[in-house]
């Protein structure tokens, strides 16, 4: 028993550093993969969307300082996706039917940003925004035409997007809100849009 | 002391740039290759240090149960999903990856002839329906698990998985069900 | 004298396991009670408060049967093979602390999602109940589970020390003519071997579905594909209930020699009729999916086939022969070899309605009605525990110089009408497909199920009976004859 005293105390000790450890590495047992813990660092961080320029499916160009005063719900996409953008951009257009229509335009902007400008010009674009039925004003998709903002803007947001080499990209997916003073402050399963949808109209609200 | 050479050799190579970037480049090759080559590295290097500190294992690890819970802690955080992208982006996290699984094998090496059969079986059944769990979770998922990963990768890796799992359930089945009283 | 006092000693833990066993079944019928009051309307309960009664009463009753019947299995494989009590007494550490969370969970968090856990109802219950109770309910299983394996796990490690391999441990050997049936395998080691194999896969598949949910609960938008869920749940959750009787049987094996003086022989057909139904019981889980369409058709039909042959091999070679040891054997009646032999009774009589619904047509029809727990609660609460509580009337017998009374043989006759009264309330209101699980019941379905809880009340007296006798015993053998060895004596 005497011999055993340190042994006892080791397991002790690596059972204690051990949950301490997993305990840090996910966040307090919050975020087992890196989208999870993404998403908690954007809260904390609330990063400001760049004020860069976007060129959008009715070919005109401004800055994003065309949104101030608004809230902006983003999406990222490109318009050859096969998978997740069109559910994603289904579940966007479930989101936008919910919000009272006295806010949209004033208050709220639906804007779906693609991450492949090469291909999804205007021409592109603007197929696309019809087959969501989006009207392109209160609705707009646009794209980053300037590849150092694009990456930039990406980055901030935490979007990764991998290309798959035959003209396909694997990225991750969520409605992001943008505040009226054009920091980020919600990103949301764009799987639950009843909850996106209560959630902005709440915010909407309260103004 | 031909293992360790060979231990520090195999070290070395997975340290070469070229090899990290060839392994972390492909989903099953970082998780099912790069760890667990590096715990084997750990492995084959333990017996020359070990013999250098045989009081200290004697007197710490003496039923082997701390060093097999080091190796349950860090094997348990490199099956978070969440690990294999943070080593892409974080070098703190790379970091850990090199000297924590080397770590681990080396453990390995003092724990296991120590721990009792009775451990060493309840071990093998909890990693075998925890790869049966990967193997699931990653072939199913609708979602992209890791965000440097694409879908079909994952579901690669699954099936990696899956392959291990299905061995080490026939090395099981024909471990019970031939004659062991020769060795016991 | 050495080893005797030592077995002396290991009986206060095996008491412990029989003594708590049997208080959570008796505690648990009395949920079972009041869910039937609710059912046929006498008792005004909240559906939310019904299902976490039948979480606990599910959880608890295959909970505190497997606990028992590892104790049955226990005290009589020590004598053949090397046990570590260690890990048995671990193993009841472990499942006491997964009972106290699955409480927790259930009463203190409104968890209730029925025993069977079934994904991905422990995540998505409409806000019934949240993320702390699913956890603990699970967490608590898993740690439950932990102890139980374990405990498997010492029990293969000694069978094969002794015997060489879990084949050997079934006789295969001497299936195969390589040794003579005289050399072969005590009953008691063929029957734990068989429990071994099914449980060890059991638990972890189990385990596999168990942190599945944990993920899931954690994490919703990790889903699982719901039917490997469902596959997985049952095969862990039928095999393990299962395996209950086949502990419990290990009593019939021993306790009937002991009486009569005949040794129960392991021949070539009984070890056959045991490696029948140690594959059988792996496979015939999917008898629970008959109603899942998108199941193999195969699988399914294997499922019907085999479940007919599941428990026949070693439910026939053993009702025959305890007929047979007992015939004209002088044996002396008393209560655990009275009990013993119902058991073989509800064994087989419990078979009958199993047999019915898993056949495909019929389960299309019955498998949602209140049919299926007519069939388990006689099968278990008929063969199975009353396996065990023969067996704990014979261990105060066998270790004590307690002496039972009337109230005890009473209990015994009342115990076994109230459990036909209670399984013959479910089988009736199956017949009138009366649907299971519901917290309410249309008028025209509320006599059986008041009928079945008057039953439950004298079974629950009855059960009291039993441990207030088996209580007793362990007081009067902790009141000091320890001095006083008993001899292994022969009871006939």
């Amino acid at each position: 028993m005497k011999e055993n005293w340190h042994n006892t105390a080791a397991t002790i000790l690596v059972i204690i550093f051990g949950v301490l450890f997993l305990y840090a590495t996910t966040d307090g047992f919050r975020a087992f993969t890196e989208e999870s813990a993404r998403v908690l660092r954007l809260y904390e961080e609330k990063p400001q969307f760049p004020l860069l320029e976007l060129e959008d499916s009715k070919g005109r160009t401004y800055s994003f300082s065309e949104f101030e005063g608004k809230y902006v719900m983003l999406t990222f996409i490109y318009t050859a996706c096969t998978d997740v953008c069109p559910k994603l951009e289904l579940n966007l257009a479930q989101v936008y039917d919910q919000i009272p229509s006295k806010y949209m335009g004033k208050d709220v902007v639906f804007l779906s940003i693609s991450f492949d400008p090469e291909r999804d010009d205007v021409k592109t674009l603007e197929k696309y925004q019809q087959s969501f039925d989006s009207d392109g004003e209160t609705w707009r998709m646009a794209r980053i035409q300037d590849e150092q903002e694009l990456e930039q803007l990406l980055d901030q947001f935490g979007v990764i997007v991998i290309p798959d080499g035959t003209g396909n990209f694997s990225h991750n997916s969520a409605f992001y809100l943008v505040d009226p003073k054009g920091k980020l402050v919600e990103v949301l399963d764009y799987k639950e849009p009843n909850a996106a949808a209560a959630l902005l109209t709440a915010r909407l609200a309260e103004r | 002391m031909r293992p360790g050479i060979l231990g520090i050799l195999l070290y070395g190579i997975l340290l070469l740039p070229p090899i990290i970037g060839l392994l972390e480049g492909q989903m099953i090759l970082h998780m099912l290759v790069q760890l667990p080559l590096l715990i084997f590295s750990g492995w084959l290097c333990g017996a020359a240090i070990l013999r250098r500190m045989p009081n200290y294992r004697a007197k710490w690890n003496g039923n082997g149960i701390p060093g097999i819970l080091v190796i349950v802690f860090i094997t348990t955080y490199w099956m978070l999903p969440r690990a294999m992208d943070e080593s892409l982006v974080f070098w703190q996290v790379e970091l850990f990856k090199f000297i924590g699984l080397p770590f681990a094998g080396l453990c390995l090496r003092d724990s296991w002839p120590k721990i009792k059969l009775v451990g060493k079986s309840f071990l093998f059944l909890n990693y075998l329906s925890m790869f049966a769990l990967m193997a699931w979770l990653y072939i199913d998922a609708p979602v992209q698990i890791c965000n440097n990963y694409a879908a079909q990768e994952q579901q690669l890796l699954g099936w990696g998985f899956l392959f291990i799992t299905a061995t080490m359930i026939i090395y099981l089945v024909q471990m019970v069900f031939t004659d062991q009283s020769e060795s016991t | 004298m050495e080893m005797i006092r030592k077995k002396r000693s290991d009986n206060s833990l095996i008491a412990t396991y029989l003594a708590i066993g049997a208080t959570v079944v008796g505690v648990m019928m009395i949920f079972g009670i009041l869910m039937l009051l609710a059912q046929g309307g006498v008792l005004e309960l909240q559906p939310a408060a019904f299902y976490q009664f039948l979480t606990i009463h599910g959880t608890g009753m295959i909970g505190a049967a497997a606990l028992a019947g590892a104790a049955v299995m226990w005290y009589f494989l020590r004598n053949y093979v090397d046990l570590s009590k260690k890990i048995f007494g671990l193993n009841l550490l472990f499942s006491l602390i997964g009972i106290v969370m699955v409480i927790i969970g259930v009463f203190s968090f409104e968890y209730a999602s029925s025993w069977t856990f079934l994904y991905p109802l422990p995540a998505l219950s409409a806000n019934a109940w949240g993320t702390i109770g699913a956890l603990l309910y699970l967490v608590g299983m898993l740690v439950l589970g932990v102890g139980f394996l374990l405990m498997y796990i010492d029990v293969g490690r000694a069978i094969i020390k002794k015997y060489g391999s879990l084949g050997k441990g079934l006789g295969w050997d001497v299936i195969s003519g390589k040794k003579a049936e005289a050399d072969a395998p005590p009953a008691t080691v063929v029957a734990s071997t068989m429990v071994t194999i099914v449980n060890v896969t059991a638990l972890t598949a189990g385990a596999t579905v168990l942190i599945m949910n944990i993920i899931n609960v954690i994490n919703p938008s990790f889903t699982f594909d719901p039917l490997l869920a469902k596959n997985l749940t049952y095969a862990f959750g039928h095999i393990f209930a299962n395996s209950i009787i086949y502990m419990g049987v290990i009593a019939v094996y021993e306790i009937l020699p002991r009486y009569t003086n005949r040794p129960w022989k392991a021949n070539r057909i009984f070890l056959i009729a045991w490696t029948m139904s140690t594959s059988f019981t792996l496979v015939i889980y999917t008898h629970h999916m008959l109603m899942d369409s998108v199941m193999p058709k195969w699988m399914l039909i294997m499922g019907q086939i085999l479940s007919y042959a599941n428990g026949l091999p070693v439910l026939v070679i053993t009702a025959y022969g305890a007929l047979m040891i007992v015939y004209k054997s002088g044996i002396k009646w008393d209560m655990a070899s009275g009990l013993i032999f119902i058991s073989m009774f509800g064994w087989t009589v419990g078979v009958v309605p199993a047999i019915v619904d898993a056949t495909i047509v019929v389960n299309h029809v019955m498998h949602n009605t209140k049919w299926v727990p007519g069939h388990f609660h006689m099968y278990m609460g008929l063969g199975a525990v009353v396996m065990i509580f023969g067996f704990m009337y014979f261990l105060s017998k066998e270790d004590s110089s307690l002496k039972t009374n009337l109230f005890d043989r009473i209990a015994l006759i009342c115990y076994t009408l109230s459990i036909i009264g209670v399984s013959g309330g479910f089988l009736v209101s199956g017949a009138l497909s009366t649907p299971r699980r519901w917290a309410t019941h249309f008028p025209d379905w509320m006599g059986p199920a008041v009928f079945g809880a008057v039953s439950g009340v004298l079974a629950a007296i009855s059960v009291t009976i039993f441990v207030i006798h088996f209580i007793r015993y362990m007081m009067v053998r902790n009141k000091g004859n320890e001095g006083k060895v008993f001899h292994e004596r022969k009871l006939a």
